[in-house]
């Protein structure tokens, strides 16, 4: 055993032990299991909500794609600021609602809103669907991270059994409140392995950042600015940035960890400061760009990278102390489980409540879709780990697809916190429409004009389809609206 | 089911932040020169534009708060 499969072991042992005790001692009801009783104070939400949202992505993905393609990545950190702004405005609202309404999943939110049960369970089954493909990113990712760290000891597949039942345990114990205080100490090793990183990387090769991004730009002058090596443009960086601003909020595991806030002004503190660690990101890229100038000096490590993700562990273990090799992939598994385990669990959210309890089983009590939920939790998992398994991806084209689907939420959300105009049959028919047009690009060749992404494309098919269909159909019954707008405390009583 | 005050003065700050994202502006800073801070022009105003999303959206959320407390 090597010095660095032994630092993310111990690693796996604590996070692991940290997961099942923090959900000891609490009764399993539904709002406990799924929300965490809705009791997350600003720190504890943070870092669930950072470490959901960095996942395997940020720490193999972006350095992958800065080597071989170039600054189209700086999409990245542009969309997560587009994010978090918008959840200044959208965030407190789908708390505030959350719990006016005892929702614990966002079809929950859907479904009441529009008054269509089978609304909640449309969405819900896409949200499983494109939730698979950023779940299976977690399972890749996590799979690559100990077989390279552990200098190929350990095939990427045992890798992934080991780390997923290890994951799978404390989901199924403790549910959001085990999730959140893994991500707490997932949030710090991950952190301080992308600084360092960053830090690390141009020092150790070229002595610095300029002289770095001078040897780059002398192999590879288009590397830096749009369209870059792989020539996407300003057309690519603008639509993808905003397909995935705009979808990020429509995440099922993101609103879940919305709804377990303990209040409205900890979601709107965190919308200020989570773009702070959007900043994480750069280094990252940083790495990336290291990566691509020492591939075109060095044929021998170009030789060595045979997958673009694979590029800084690569260099990490060939060229670093195993300790510190170690650490850092102990920081790249704690990205890939802490958000593996929130998708887990919302898919199964998804599936327990609102397809099985809502859809078909209307007398079930919430006890079973606890023990439901739980059962789920295996179950889901392992599914990922036979994609994964069977149909190994790169990482961003699995991130893509999963937001591609799960944008087209958008309408149905934004429109249903400020707008009464939309009808049930024209969300539905939007949101049918928006995922025809993505699969039509994805599955069937259709090209998107301009370069755009065909997610965005599909957003835009997707709010025509709901202004054209709206107000042909039956609009939404005024006593529901009224009861929203109570809820979100904006009727014309109090003159807002 | 509309805006606050306060938050119709927040949005206001937000379109600055998606502003810096968007052309023209993107165009613009679309260069390698200058080096700012050993990083390319491009890299560097992405960064820069990051951390002073967080410093409009405390300012957004320090006069949504004023605002709407009245």
């Amino acid at each position: 055993m090597t010095v660095a499969l032994v630092v993310i072991s111990v690693w796996l042992v604590v996070t692991t032990a940290v997961g099942i005790l923090a959900g000891r001692h609490r009764a399993l009801s539904v709002e406990e299991y799924f929300v965490a009783g809705r009791s997350f104070g600003l720190v504890l939400f943070y870092v669930t909500a950072a470490a959901e949202i960095y996942s395997a992505f940020a720490f193999l993905g972006l350095a992958g794609w800065a080597a071989t393609k170039g600054a189209s990545i700086l999409y990245a950190p542009a969309y997560g600021a587009i994010a978090y702004g918008l959840y200044f405005f959208i965030g407190p609202r789908i708390n505030r609602i959350g719990r006016a309404m005892g929702y614990v999943s966002q079809p929950d939110f859907l479904a009441d809103r529009y008054g269509s049960r089978w609304l909640g369970v449309a969405v819900a089954v896409v949200g499983v669907v494109f939730t698979l493909p950023y779940l299976q990113l977690q399972v890749m990712g996590t799979g690559m991270i100990v077989h390279l760290a552990s200098g190929g000891a350990v095939s990427w597949q045992g890798a992934v059994l080991v780390s997923f039942v290890a994951a799978v345990v404390f989901v199924y114990v403790s549910g959001l409140r085990g999730i959140a205080w893994t991500s707490l100490l997932q949030a710090i090793v991950m952190l301080g392995g992308m600084f360092a990183l960053g830090v690390l990387f141009p020092a150790r090769y070229y002595g610095g950042l300029r002289p770095m991004f001078e040897a780059l730009l002398a192999l590879e002058p288009d590397h830096l600015t749009l369209p870059d090596s792989s020539g996407l443009g300003i057309g690519w960086y603008v639509s993808t940035a905003l397909l995935s601003g705009l979808g990020f909020w429509m995440w099922p595991h993101i609103v879940m960890a919305t709804y377990g806030a303990k209040s409205e002004r900890v979601v709107r503190r965190n919308a200020t400061l989570l773009p702070l660690f959007q900043l994480a990101l750069l280094p990252v890229i940083l790495v990336g760009f290291t990566c691509a100038a020492r591939a075109g000096t060095d044929p021998a490590f170009a030789a060595r990278v045979t997958n673009p993700d694979h590029a800084m562990l690569v260099a990490l273990v060939d060229d670093f102390p195993p300790i510190v090799a170690g650490l850092i992939g102990a920081g790249g598994l704690a990205a890939a489980l802490s958000t593996a385990t929130a998708l887990i669990l919302s898919s199964a959210t998804l599936l327990a409540r609102n397809v099985v309890q809502q859809g078909f089983r209307r007398g079930m009590d919430d006890a079973a879709v606890v023990r439901l939920g739980r059962l789920l939790v295996p179950g889901l998992t392992a599914a990922a780990v036979v994609l994964a398994f069977a149909a190994p991806s790169l990482l961003v084209n699995l991130l893509l697809v999963g937001y591609s689907g799960i944008t087209q939420f958008f309408p149905a959300v934004v429109l249903g916190l400020f707008a009464r105009w939309p009808s049930p049959a024209g969300i539905g028919a939007g949101l049918f429409a928006g995922i025809a047009t993505v699969v039509a690009c994805q599955l069937g060749g259709v090209r998107p004009p301009a370069g755009l992404h065909p997610g965005f494309l599909g957003l835009l098919v997707n709010l025509a389809a709901v202004a054209v269909v709206s107000p042909l159909s039956r609009s939404v019954d005024p006593a529901r609206l009224a009861r929203f707008e109570r809820a979100l405390g904006t009727d014309s009583a109090n003159g807002a | 089911m509309q805006l606050s005050r306060g938050e119709r003065w927040a949005i206001v700050l937000y379109a600055i932040v998606v502003a810096g994202f968007m052309p023209p502006v993107i165009v613009w800073a679309n260069r390698v020169e200058p080096f700012v801070a050993g990083l390319p022009f491009f890299f560097f105003w992405i960064g820069l534009m990051t951390l002073l999303t967080s410093v409009l959206m405390t300012l957004a959320f320090v006069i949504q708060e004023r605002v709407d407390r009245r």
